[in-house]
């Protein structure tokens, strides 16, 4: 049991946490929804919950307003209460119950002090998930010793929020305070330590206002809860219509009403009510919550508030706009759990940015106002949208395609198999193993599998068997039950089904927290064959860091889980510790496993229907006309004259021979290696020209492509050739190759320059070319459809064979190559390190 | 099926035909085996690469990186909507720029270290000038490459001026930087476009595609030169052996293999030893005897490619590694996963 109190500045927010855990205070909670509606898909499993009545939707809908008279005296009431079925995870089932309570109540004594304005009390009670186990109705499988009969008791945890404004009231005024209209959605069972952290966090209506205040809400929470699959193609879309609240002001005074942000949960969706000082300011919030699973809870609240005051400052207003705002790039986001921790930033610098611009408008006052959940659960969103192109574009967002996959991934083949092998009479052998003094319960081997396979399915050999079965496993429809590793072994390892509940077709996408929960839970059990494997023990020690502020929920969470499994069965208590192992081992694989529950976008875009991304297309159009193009091509092809293979691989390795040298994965480099040793020789060795590496040098010597694409090389080349009187070989190759670069409409010009210069009868610099390759070029240059880029080839070929047999040779003979050679082979061994730590 | 008239089934016909002669006639090249043909050389040493330094900024999964010509600053995008160009070897961070979409597939760095160009499922391709920031210190957009009906899977500069890019929509398009135009634009394959690699002498590239081949291009022409078959399913990545004249490949079907483009198909294929990923990405080292492929699982195995041994497995990463790169001297491998992570290997 947890409680939390913080008082702030008493001007501003008093807020009461009272987070409570006690499994067993299930039926004390207003409501204990098991959302019968929500579970939709998830009927499979077995709530034991039997005195949870309410069907999440309609507790939501049956939200309470109680609208008390304007006049003074009179306290007015505003109860929301939002239950939602809480996603019925692996380990808890759990819903919970968040009442709001917005009660504007009469004090007199409050509205003496100016400086009371407001006091929101913020009570949050959160009873864990107890771990349930999910079962089918049916129980598993008739060999499975889980039956419904065992399933564990009633969980309901409750949670519970209390948010209650006391604003004060005056007779004169008719000024209602813009209003909070907190709407609340729980998204998943950890709600527990969500809501925890959220109170936590909270950020509460203030009004500060020197003169009281009238408030006349109306609020009217509706909610189309679609039950909490993340992974459902649509994305489950929740709206919440929130609040539409009147609000007249007719104070002179400033009016700060901070906006409410009241996040209770994993996924709660937050409406904040800005007032802004237009005189009728109409507030449309759309807000997306893509949480890192795949919902997006669409809330849209309209506030209509009224206000007479033309004036008002309200910071808070832009301190929570900001916050929006800053919330907009955060939804959308992405998938995967992975961005929580960006989430998390976000909503802590949308916090910081409304905290600062709360207190700055209203003197300090407002400080600590606006506390906005700096410890918010990490994985989820609460991203406001105003106006945000991007919710329009939702229906096409990659990530939706994703899910559709998701659709394609969850075999409906594959589990109508697993169906029929799980089937009494026919299915595979399963049994319970007498080991050494203990019992393996409901096992089938990898051999009896196999054997049931080829049997019973259209598959010719043990191979393919084989296959299909590690298919099976590694989507954990089976799974070894003492091997992280999802693979199946043709012999007399046992395997085990998985319940229904946990097969991917849920569409799972488990949180982080959950399976620190799970992991938290396993360290607390002394039983050999639930210790953590080095990976997990590496997860659980990063999970417990990134979850530092709420580890004592998860904590929590995990003992109350434990709890109640040990009150289980000992043989049911074996196979569903196996079951939710395997389920992690699907969802968290071990490193080096494949991940088969996230699927590459790119491939899922294509598949998933996306129109012209698919092949088919343009290439049927036309079919004449494509296929005689292939045979075009195919002739081609034949024409062509290709070398043998021995040749290819001779090439190769040569290439191999002459560059292993360079290649750093093969020999060190002789320069310390700056990405290890801080040190910058080596960069600054080739910044600067005159230190050549002794390698470069070296490489010079391969081949004149080497030489002439190193610029140094080049420039050594250039000047060995002025010295030889035949530098205008270079110039010519240069100035070819220059020219093919050119854009089309300066070719024409460009060749006639190069036929002056150098090939011309009179050329000022003539290039030693054969007499034919210059007939080639000359017609080429006045060819009667114009000159094109390729006219020198010819001869560029012939002067660069000119100097590759000539100069090239004579150059790596000559001193100056090797003085080059030598000089920098010294230097490089002389320079020591001059050029210090600089960048 | 439609039904096929006659002349059309005649054309099939003469293609069937026609590829048994390239059967026949690859047959009669191979004269040898790779194996065969290698077996005497020596082995090399294990690659003993470790991951010295993780590139930590991105908070979603990073699906793609590249390296600049400096070989020392690398471009990676992630599904955070942020580019970060990181100096490799410190570790730290140079820029990062925010995207308009953050559903980025693939970036690549100009050889100059003077842009960088990304793109992804908002089928455009956006360009940055890196040198040239606004007032808030971000790069400027300089260029918005519109057009596609598919998303972006592939880019890669020539040079500072022209661009070369695959997608999803099996075209490849040559767009010129500094008019901001189209220069081409052809279906390339018969699917989404999924891997482009330069040649070492920038004249011509290897596409691969989901159509499982692969393509060899002029960078001038709209028609390829040659096209490879083998893969028996999406073919994710290919590398241009640093020769020039083969290039590696990687594909789902779990295979990684060599083609020779002089002799016109494949000379080995390499395999993890527990056939249990898919590849996502490959390179070559810079004597082309190691391949270095990324798996689905999330190790980057490794290959002697002469000897057609697997080599090595470098883990670290603990989710599904989409895009390795290696820097222009050969240095450095650098990878990037769903695991938010960037490692450098060295």
């Amino acid at each position: 049991m947890v409680t939390m109190t913080s008082e702030v500045d008493k001007t501003q927010t008093s807020i009461v946490l009272a987070a409570k855990s006690a499994a067993e205070s299930a039926a004390a909670s207003a409501s204990s929804p098991i959302g019968g509606e929500e579970m939709g898909h998830r009927q499979r499993i077995a709530l034991e919950g039997g005195d949870n009545g309410e069907v999440a939707a309609q507790t939501l809908a049956a939200s309470k307003v109680t609208s008390g008279d304007n006049c003074n005296e009179v306290p007015e009431k505003i109860a929301i209460t939002t239950t939602t079925a809480t996603n019925m995870k692996p380990l808890e089932l759990s819903s919970v119950t968040i009442s709001i309570e917005l009660a504007s109540e009469d004090d007199s004594s409050t509205a003496a002090t100016p400086a009371t304005a407001a006091e929101a009390t913020i009570c949050t009670t959160i009873t864990p998930a107890t771990p349930v186990t999910p079962t089918t109705p049916q129980g598993a499988t008739p060999k499975t010793v889980v039956t419904p009969d065992v399933a564990p008791p009633p969980a309901t945890p409750t949670n519970t929020t209390n948010i209650s404004a006391t604003t004060p009231t005056a007779a004169a005024i008719e000024a209602p305070a813009p209003t909070t209209a907190p709407t609340t959605k729980t998204e998943k069972t950890t709600a527990g330590v969500e809501a925890a952290v959220a109170t936590k966090c909270n950020e509460t209506t203030t009004v500060t206002d020197t003169t009281s205040v009238t408030i006349n809400e109306n609020v009217v929470v509706k909610s189309e809860n679609n039950s909490k699959n993340h992974n459902t193609t649509t994305s489950s879309t929740t709206t919440f219509t929130a609040a539409s609240v009147t609000t007249t002001v007719s104070v002179a005074t400033t009016a700060t009403v901070a906006s409410g942000k009241i996040t209770a949960s994993t996924s709660t969706t937050t409406t904040s009510s800005p007032i802004s000082s237009s005189s009728t300011p109409k507030v449309n919030f759309n807000m997306n919550s893509a949480n890192s699973t795949t919902s997006n809870s669409t809330c849209t609240s309209s506030t209509n508030s009224t206000s007479s005051v033309t004036s008002m400052s309200t910071p808070a207003a832009v301190g929570g706009i900001a916050g929006n705002g800053s919330g907009n790039s955060a939804a959308n986001a992405g998938l995967g759990v992975s961005n929580s921790h960006y989430h998390h930033q976000q909503q802590t610098q949308s916090a910081q940015h409304g905290k600062s611009s709360a207190s700055s408008g209203s003197g300090g006052g407002a400080d600590g106002s606006h506390t906005a959940l700096p410890g918010a659960k990490p994985s989820l969103t609460t991203g406001a949208i105003l106006n945000h192109p991007q919710q329009r574009r939702n229906e096409d967002a990659p990530n939706i395609l994703v899910y559709k996959k998701y659709g394609f991934l969850a075999n409906p083949q594959m589990e109508a198999i697993i169906e029929k092998m799980q089937a009494e009479s026919t299915g595979v052998a399963v049994r319970t193993v007498k080991a050494f003094m203990s019992k393996v319960p409901s096992v089938f081997t990898g051999a009896d599998l196999v054997a049931w396979i080829l049997k019973n399915l259209d598959v010719e050999d043990v191979t393919e068997a084989l296959h299909f079965a590690h298919l099976l496993a590694s989507h954990g429809y089976i799974f070894p039950i003492d091997d992280h590793q999802l693979t199946v072994k043709n012999d007399g390892t046992f395997y085990r089904f998985q319940t229904p509940y946990f097969w991917p077709s849920n569409c799972w996408e488990p949180e982080n927290t959950d399976y620190a929960v799970y992991l938290c839970k396993r360290t607390m059990q002394n039983k050999t064959r639930l210790e953590l494997a080095d990976y997990e023990a590496e997860n659980l020690a990063k999970l417990q860091k990134m979850f530092s502020r709420k580890w004592e929920f998860i904590f929590m969470q995990a003992e109350s889980q434990s709890k109640v499994a040990k009150k289980r069965d000992k043989l049911e208590r074996k196979v569903l510790d196996s079951q939710e192992r395997a389920f992690w081992d699907v969802h968290r694989p071990m490193p080096g496993c494949v991940n088969t529950t996230e699927i590459d976008i790119k491939k899922a875009y294509r598949r998933g229907g996306h129109g012209c991304g698919t092949s088919g297309g343009a290439v049927a159009k036309n079919p004449v006309e494509q296929v005689t193009r292939v045979i075009g091509l195919r002739k081609q092809k034949l024409e062509r004259r290709t070398i043998k293979v021995s040749k290819a691989a001779e090439a190769l390795v040569a290439y191999y021979e002459q560059y292993n040298e360079f290649d750093y994965f093969i020999t060190s480099p002789e320069l310390p290696n700056p990405w290890q040793t801080d040190s910058t020789e080596m960069w600054d060795a080739e910044r600067n020209s005159k230190e050549v590496p002794l390698r470069h040098v070296k490489r010079w010597g391969f081949s004149l492509r080497e030489l002439l694409n190193d610029p140094v090389g080049r420039e050594q080349f250039t000047k060995f050739l002025e010295k030889e009187y035949s530098g205008e070989n270079l110039k010519f190759w240069e100035s070819v190759q220059q020219m093919k670069t050119l854009p089309q409409s300066e070719i024409k010009e460009a060749i006639h320059k190069i036929w002056q210069e150098f090939l011309a009868p009179d050329a000022p610099c003539p290039v030693n070319v054969d007499s034919k390759s210059v007939e080639l070029a000359r017609e080429a240059v006045n060819a009667v459809n114009g000159p094109n880029r390729w006219c020198f080839d010819v001869a560029a070929a012939h002067v660069y064979h000119l100097m590759k047999s000539d100069s090239y040779s004579r150059y790596l003979r000559s001193d100056m190559y090797k003085d080059y050679l030598n000089c920098s082979r010294k230097k490089i061994k002389s320079i020591p390190n001059l050029f210090g730590v600089k960048r | 099926m439609p039904k096929i008239d006659p002349e059309t089934q005649k054309l099939h016909d003469e293609i069937n035909g026609m590829i048994q002669k390239f059967k026949d006639d690859q047959k009669a090249k191979a004269d040898c085996t790779w194996q065969e043909k290698c077996g005497d050389m020596g082995d090399v040493p294990k690659l003993r690469l470790s991951s010295k330094k993780i590139l930590k900024g991105h908070i979603n999964k990073v699906n793609s990186v590249h390296f600049a010509g400096d070989s020392r600053h690398c471009v990676t995008g992630s599904l955070d909507g942020k580019l970060i160009i990181w100096d490799t070897w410190t570790a730290n961070k140079v820029q990062v720029i925010p995207l308009r979409s953050a559903w980025v597939m693939t970036v690549a760095f100009s050889p100059s270290g003077n842009f960088v160009a990304c793109g992804g499922m908002d089928n455009q391709c956006t360009v940055y000038d890196v040198n040239n920031r606004d007032a808030s210190g971000v790069a400027k957009m300089t260029r918005e490459l519109l057009g596609y009906e598919g998303f972006l899977s592939s880019c890669r500069f020539l040079d500072d001026g022209h661009l070369i890019t695959g997608s999803g929509d099996m075209k490849i398009c040559h767009w010129d930087l500094e008019k901001g135009v189209k220069t081409m634009d052809f279906n390339g394959h018969a699917g989404d476009i999924a891997g482009l690699s330069l040649s070492p002498d920038m004249k011509t590239y290897i596409t691969g595609s989901v159509d499982k081949t692969a393509k060899l291009w002029d960078v001038r022409e709209d028609t390829y030169k040659q096209m490879f078959f083998g893969h028996e399913m999406d073919v994710n990545s290919v590398c241009y052996h640093p020769s020039g004249f083969g290039f590696a490949s990687c594909s789902e079907d779990q295979t990684a293999r060599l083609y020779d483009i002089r002799s016109d198909q494949q000379i080995a294929q390499y395999e993890p030893p527990q056939k249990n990923t898919g590849f996502t990405s490959c390179a070559l080292s810079t004597s082309g005897r190691y391949l270095m492929c990324s798996g689905i699982e999330g190790n980057i195995h490794a290959w002697d490619t002469v000897k057609v041994s697997h080599n090595a497995m470098l883990q670290g990463h603990e989710n599904r590694i989409t895009c390795i790169g290696l820097s222009p001297n050969g240095m450095c491998l650098a990878s990037t996963s769903w695991d938010q992570q960037v490692r450098l290997w060295l």
